[in-house]
């Protein structure tokens, strides 16, 4: 049998366990009226600031007298107020502006920046950022470089509202630097500082950046000037022989519907990696003009599934085709596998009856 | 004699106890997960992102004998929130009229297709895309189970991203959206599945979920226990470690290339949803390539819960059954040496606590029960014993109740907070004993043998409602 000592211990234990389990029902009660509680405070809250930031935006010259905002509804009210800049338009957000100067929200966000808790440095950062607050340049930007996730990344857009121009470079490497950064954000940022800032420094960062991130930085094309970004994608094609470089540039090529890059295109078709293949076709598929549809003809012949569907598809996307001349196509394949891709294609865009 | 006695007893005590600490220490780490995943989701509202950067994923729906919910589900699933999709049903040899019913409602036409076979699959009967949804397509093989549905439909996937949905679940506008975030945040996911939630007693139209709410039944109010232990920290608890499992069938992403160099879904086993996981583990580990599996704490999937004891028990000895297929087919990975965490500790830990669990805790009732009315185990031994199987289990289901209510407080109102509080102290007063002696049966079941097979459950859509 078990010794006497050992039970008493473990009886501890089980007795310890018992009023844990009472605590935690006090503590789930408490928790739950503390919710309900401030989630009637702050709709009360939101029921007070919301026409008055509404009002603010208006640009209403005769604004009531602000009530005094408590040190508890900071939160609540940055949170609200940086929703509503969010949702405007710029031309709309000067008195939104005014109504937080008034009130000194930049001195709180300020003091909340140098807080431990994440979610408040983040907000403070966003605020200021949407205050255009100059003044805390140094910190924003401090923040963008040495925090991770995030802070960082609302710190990077924050730098991005101040000042797009002087944000610009330091900015971009960090976008290069920082491959955790989630694309669509950083293309957020990329949009809010627009082309005709971003263009010079991206292509720089792009040219000067390794290998393997090129396709993912590749991908941020659209916000660099067309012409820069043709002359870009011409050079990588012509001095790359990375894979997934060349397919990245293809994918380039046919978004900035280059022409002068279509022999570059024709020659890529025959490629022996079918990942360059395939965005070879899809290039071709947005630059290829009738003599072209040879070329692309060919291509459902090829030993890759998926080359064979992007080549019937750039093929029944072509402009000038019609269903006779898709239908010909088809019929005109020696090849059974081109002749299904094509038959699949036809049904699937539903042109003629392919069956 | 009396010597093992005294073993046996220290051994049942101490697997008791280790199994509770267990669960309390992914606990902790769940907390800490939780807090900070919360924190961050405060703020999502408020990070700018550009849509077209999304990457595009095809939505796999393998349906058999789906033609009660097929449209509605079909329609949530048309108006998920995202950039770029696309809907396959892979109709999996239905008896009743599922196809019909998809042809008439969303004006389906058959195509020819040049079908890839990159995953052996049951032979394909016809191709069908939609009149009215250009990104709907549907799929008509012959029988072969979802395995093999879901292969099917890998198979006629565009993107390189895929997400499984049962035909049955129920849905967030924003589901897929949050789920699709491990993706964007980190390259290296393979895979990624969120928190699934019982939709009995809430309120659901068209397919979406309007307000969440509590079911009468005790049998279902207990199982919302179990759910918000399981996915709150069985799930939360491992992703951190990236150790994680499972990924609920029901509702999950995974990138297509890796399903398909790791051999696509099994169809040699009822828990194909856990053996993927557990095989993309195995292969990747064993590739030394650095990947991530993760999980997204927040309800982005609701599902039905057996309402009816027999139901229930056909479920869990089936999971049980998955689970002991999973484990059994990829067993290389325990203690390899590429294993990392998850092949020197989830993997132990599912086995021993999770696989034999139900042996030892069965064998344990029975032998202090049995022990005490023999006279060979004492009054002392058979209270701790049970203080120790009880009041822990009570203690780690109430502290799931706690991390609910941290985080999403789902179930916010007293009233609701009590009624739940006493279902984690029922639940372990008949509820869990019987679940493990279901699970016991699993086990039995699979060390006998036999072909894979579902059982299907009544279900009872109470909540369904429809425009």
């Amino acid at each position: 049998m078990l010794k006497i000592e050992a039970l008493q211990v473990v009886v501890g234990i089980a007795a310890g366990l018992a009023i844990t389990t009472v605590l935690i029902l006090i503590s789930l009660l408490f928790m739950s009226w503390i919710q309900n509680n401030r989630k009637k405070r702050q709709e009360r809250f939101y029921a007070e600031w919301e026409p008055l930031l509404a009002e603010a935006s208006l640009g209403s010259e005769q604004m009531p007298p602000l009530p005094s905002l408590r040190r508890r509804d900071y939160i609540s009210f940055l949170l609200v107020w940086n929703r509503f800049q969010q949702n405007l338009r710029v031309e709309s957000r000067w008195g939104l502006l005014q109504m937080a100067t008034d009130l000194g929200m930049n001195q709180v966000a300020a003091r909340m920046m140098k807080r431990r808790d994440e979610t408040g440095k983040a907000l403070a950062a966003l605020t200021l950022g949407n205050l255009k607050d100059y003044t805390r340049w140094h910190l924003l930007q401090t923040m963008a470089e040495r925090e991770s996730g995030l802070c960082a990344q609302i710190a990077a857009g924050a730098l991005a509202k101040i000042d797009p121009l002087r944000a610009a470079p330091i900015l971009i490497p960090l976008f290069v630097e920082r491959h955790e950064w989630p694309q669509t954000r950083v293309a957020a940022i990329l949009g809010e500082m627009g082309s005709s800032i971003v263009s010079e420094p991206l292509v720089d960062a792009i040219r000067k950046a390794e290998e393997a991130d090129i396709p993912r930085l590749l991908r941020y094309i659209p916000f660099i000037e067309p012409h820069a970004a043709v002359l870009l994608v011409r050079e990588l094609l012509a001095n790359r022989d990375n894979s997934e470089v060349i397919a990245a540039c293809l994918i380039a090529v046919r978004y900035l519907e280059d022409h002068k890059s279509k022999d570059v295109v024709i020659n890529l078709l025959d490629h022996p990696g079918w990942a360059v293949r395939v965005q070879a076709v899809n290039a071709l598929g947005r630059l290829a003009g009738t003599g072209d549809v040879d070329h692309l003809s060919r291509m459902l012949s090829d030993s890759n599934w998926w080359v064979r569907y992007r080549s019937a598809q750039a093929l029944v996307g072509l402009p000038f085709m019609d269903p006779k001349k898709l239908e010909n196509i088809k019929e005109g394949q020696s090849d059974r596998y081109a002749r299904d891709i094509m038959a699949q294609v036809i049904g699937e865009e539903g042109i003629g009856d392919s069956r | 004699m009396s010597r093992w006695i005294i073993y046996l007893q220290w051994f049942f005590l101490i697997y008791m106890l280790g199994i509770s600490l267990s669960y309390m220490l992914l606990n902790i780490i769940s907390i800490f997960s939780i807090i900070g995943h919360m924190a961050t989701r405060r703020l999502d509202v408020f990070l700018d992102s550009f849509s077209d950067f999304e990457p595009p994923v095809s939505i796999l729906v393998p349906a058999y004998n789906e033609a009660a919910t097929i449209e509605s589900s079909v329609l949530s699933l048309l108006q998920l929130a995202y950039s770029e999709f696309e809907v396959i049903i892979i109709n999996d040899g239905s008896r009743d009229e599922t196809l019909q019913l998809l042809i008439d409602r969303f004006q389906l036409v058959p195509i020819p297709v040049a079908y890839q076979i990159r995953l052996p699959v049951k032979p394909v009967r016809g191709f069908y895309k939609s009149n009215l949804y250009p990104n709907l397509r549907v799929i008509d093989k012959e029988n072969g189970g979802k395995a093999d549905a879901l292969n099917a439909g890998i198979n006629a996937t565009r993107y390189p991203l895929f997400c499984s949905v049962d035909a049955d679940s129920i849905l967030q506008r924003d589901s897929l959206k949050r789920v699709m975030q491990p993706f964007l945040e980190d390259p290296r996911t393979v895979a990624a599945g969120g928190t699934i939630r019982i939709v009995n007693g809430s309120e659901v139209r068209d397919g979406f979920l309007l307000q969440a709410g509590l079911p009468g039944n005790l049998l279902v109010r207990m199982q919302i226990i179990e759910y918000l232990r399981a996915f709150l920290f069985g799930r939360l608890g491992w992703s951190p470690l990236n150790a994680m499992l499972i990924i609920s069938g029901a509702f999950g992403v995974f990138r297509k290339e890796m399903v398909v160099q790791a051999g696509g879904y099994n169809t040699n086993t009822v828990g194909e949803d856990m053996e993927l996981v557990v095989r993309l583990h195995r292969t990747l580990r064993e590739q030394g390539k650095k990947y991530r599996i993760s999980f997204v704490p927040d309800p982005i999937c609701w599902t039905e819960a057996p309402a009816d004891l027999k139901s229930l028990k056909r479920q869990r000895t089936r999971w049980q059954v998955g689970l002991a297929e999973s484990l059994s087919q990829n067993l290389s990975l325990l203690f390899n040496h590429r294993g990392g965490l998850v092949g020197w500790i989830a993997f132990p830990y599912m086995l021993i606590f999770e696989l034999f669990g139900p042996v030892v805790e069965v064998a344990g009732y029975i032998f202090v029960v049995l022990g005490f009315a023999f006279g060979i185990v004492s009054i002392q031994v058979l209270a701790v014993f049970f203080l120790l199987a009880i009041g822990l289990g009570m203690l780690v289901s109430v502290t799931a109740l706690l991390l609910e209510q941290i985080s999403f407080h789902i179930y916010s109102s007293p009233r609701h907070m009590i009624s739940l509080f006493f279902a984690a102290l029922a639940e372990n007063l008949g509820y869990r004993q019987l679940i493990a002696l279901w699970r016991l049966q699993g086990l039995l079941k699979w060390i006998r043998g036999g072909p894979p097979r579902w059982g299907e459950m009544t279900r009872q859509a109470t909540w369904q409602k429809t425009d």
